[in-house]
């Protein structure tokens, strides 16, 4: 590690250099810093479809925890080898859960949970780049993510309930009800059926259907274009979104939004880009 | 157990496959409307549905044209005449029906073979799952007879199913949503085809069966409540703790066997 990581305080933004050394240390994920500000984090692990396992877990909640002082400006979630986005708990490793006590379970699902509550809590957009089949735990991964693009290989299946399980998991439940409503969530939950990639983008499972091969040159493209816009001002509105989603008071949201603005004309850059535009008028 | 053989004043009771009990509501020279001993009889199934162990899902349709066309106008005159209270006992009774069906433990798939109207559409709104042939259509008829529609759940249901101003166009209109723009809205998964809506209703409970039992009783919870709970750190904790509980059933276990064998699985439910 360089230097600078020793003179981290744990609360700043760390160098992009020093983040990238820590997480490269991952056995089931890759980084690449594609542009400036915008790494795509890949499950890796294609020659089993991407499929998750335990070390997958803990190691997907550590480096959410770690992105969070990463200084981005977008965060890309892949599959490595662009066959499988992710496809679940790997069925031959799958045995372990059963053999597990209730509390080692606990701490399995509280760490892979944290995943899902730390990838949606960064500071910047995450969007998933979907090629290939996302099932089970990969359709959580991917409903973590602010944005989903896919392309024409893409699949999504909530398959929990074909192995015993519900689709109770990493967010699924809450996530799944909330983007496409709750009667095709629970078509979805219960069949366990696997929905191709038109109506995946019909029901609003994904935002942006693209050529077969070219779903992580959208999401990259995307997030160049949102890195276009004020890193501030990207936050304040994902952190709106985000959390008001978890606001029932129309009241306490209005208040959100309202001292979110506040504070955005404080910024410099957003006074610098509101003068221009006075100019313009002039 | 459920008994299939008890006779009903408003609906019929069937086995269609295995596990799959279907409700007819049947009083189809009525268009299926809604009575106080419907109402009544609609709590009483549900609960004895929520009681039987066998039951993996339940079929909710109407018998002849209609699906279910809200309260029974002849019965409605009648409730000019009733006291304010009495009108909130009369409300209060199909309230808990309707939320008898909403808590059926099983998945309720609504098989919608013709217009759901009023009362009606609400009832198709408790279901999981609602399917339509082509003769499906919707109408929040209750601002045309000077009520709300706010009525049986509709208001909270409606805009979670379908968003916010697509429900308030449909409440405050009144008008009618064909089977195409149901779908199109998600009122409605899936238009089948003008003859096999029950096949493919049937269908479809057949997929759910194949599924582990507890699976999709803690998939159906979680869905209902995590649509309920603001807090995604609380409908996380809800969703840990029930697959905890369901690595201690059988059926996980089963099915990772059945997949190292190569063979469907067999789940017990237990």
């Amino acid at each position: 590690m360089s230097t600078a990581a020793s003179q981290w305080n744990r609360v700043s933004r760390r160098p992009l250099a020093d983040v990238l050394d820590e997480l490269r240390t991952a056995r089931t994920l890759t980084f690449d810093e594609h542009r400036r500000g915008i790494v795509v984090m890949s499950v890796n692990r294609p020659h089993r479809a991407n499929s998750q396992t335990i070390e997958m877990f803990g190691e997907i909640a550590w480096a959410s925890a770690a992105l969070r002082h990463a200084p981005l400006r977008a965060l890309i979630v892949t599959g490595a080898g662009g066959k499988a986005f992710c496809t679940g708990f790997d069925l031959d490793e799958v045995d372990v859960l059963t053999r597990m006590s209730v509390s080692e379970f606990t701490d399995l699902v509280e760490t892979a949970a944290s995943g899902s509550t730390a990838l949606r809590a960064l500071p910047y957009p995450v969007i998933a780049a979907v090629s290939g089949p996302a099932a089970g735990g990969g359709l959580s991964l991917a409903l973590a993510a602010d944005i989903r693009i896919i392309d024409h290989t893409a699949s999504f299946s909530a398959g929990f309930v074909r192995v015993g399980l519900s689709i109770g998991e990493l967010g699924t439940s809450w996530s799944l009800v909330r983007l496409i409503g709750p009667g095709r969530a629970a078509e979805l939950a219960f069949t366990g059926r696997t929905v191709r990639a038109v109506e995946a983008q019909r029901i609003g499972l994904a935002d942006r259907l693209t050529e077969t091969g070219s779903a992580l040159d959208a999401a990259i493209e995307l997030a160049e274009t949102i890195a276009e816009n004020s890193a501030d001002s990207v936050r304040s509105t994902k952190n709106a979104l985000v959390r008001n989603l978890e606001n029932n008071s129309f009241q306490s949201a209005l208040e959100v939004d309202n001292r979110g603005q506040a504070l955005a004309v404080q910024v410099p850059t957003t006074r610098a880009a509101l003068a221009s535009l006075q100019d313009q008028a002039r | 157990m459920i008994d299939l053989e008890r006779c009903y004043e408003t609906m019929l009771l069937g086995s269609p496959a295995d596990g799959v009990v279907q409700v007819t509501l049947n009083r189809p020279d009525r268009l299926n409307a809604m009575t106080v001993t419907m109402f009544d009889e609609l709590e009483l199934v549900a609960r004895a549905v929520g009681d039987d162990r066998d039951i993996r899902v339940v079929i909710l349709t109407g018998a002849g044209k209609a699906f279910c066309a809200g309260y029974d106008l002849d019965e409605a005159e009648e409730l000019a005449s009733l006291s304010a209270l009495g009108m909130l006992d009369r409300q209060e009774r199909a309230a808990r029906a309707l939320s008898a069906v909403r808590a059926v433990p099983v998945p309720v798939i609504a098989a919608v073979n013709g217009p759901a109207a009023g009362g009606g559409m609400s009832l198709a709104l408790m279901a999981d799952i609602r399917l339509g042939s082509p003769r499906a259509k919707f109408n929040a008829a209750f601002v045309r007879i000077g009520l709300s529609a706010g009525d049986l759940g509709a208001s909270w249901l409606l805009p979670r199913l379908i968003g916010p101003s697509a429900a308030a166009e449909i409440g405050y209109t009144g008008r009618i949503v064909e089977a195409d723009e149901a779908e199109r809205l998600g009122l409605l998964n899936r238009v089948t085809g003008p003859d096999d809506l029950l096949d493919q209703t049937l269908a479809m409970a057949d997929q759910i069966r194949a599924n582990s039992p507890g699976g999709i009783r803690i998939s159906k919870r979680a869905l209902q409540a995590n649509m309920e709970v603001a807090s995604f750190a609380a409908a996380l904790e809800l969703e840990n703790r029930g697959q905890a509980l369901l690595t201690r059933c059988d059926d996980m276990t089963e099915a990772l066997q059945a997949f190292k064998a190569k063979r469907a699985p067999n789940f017990s439910g237990r």
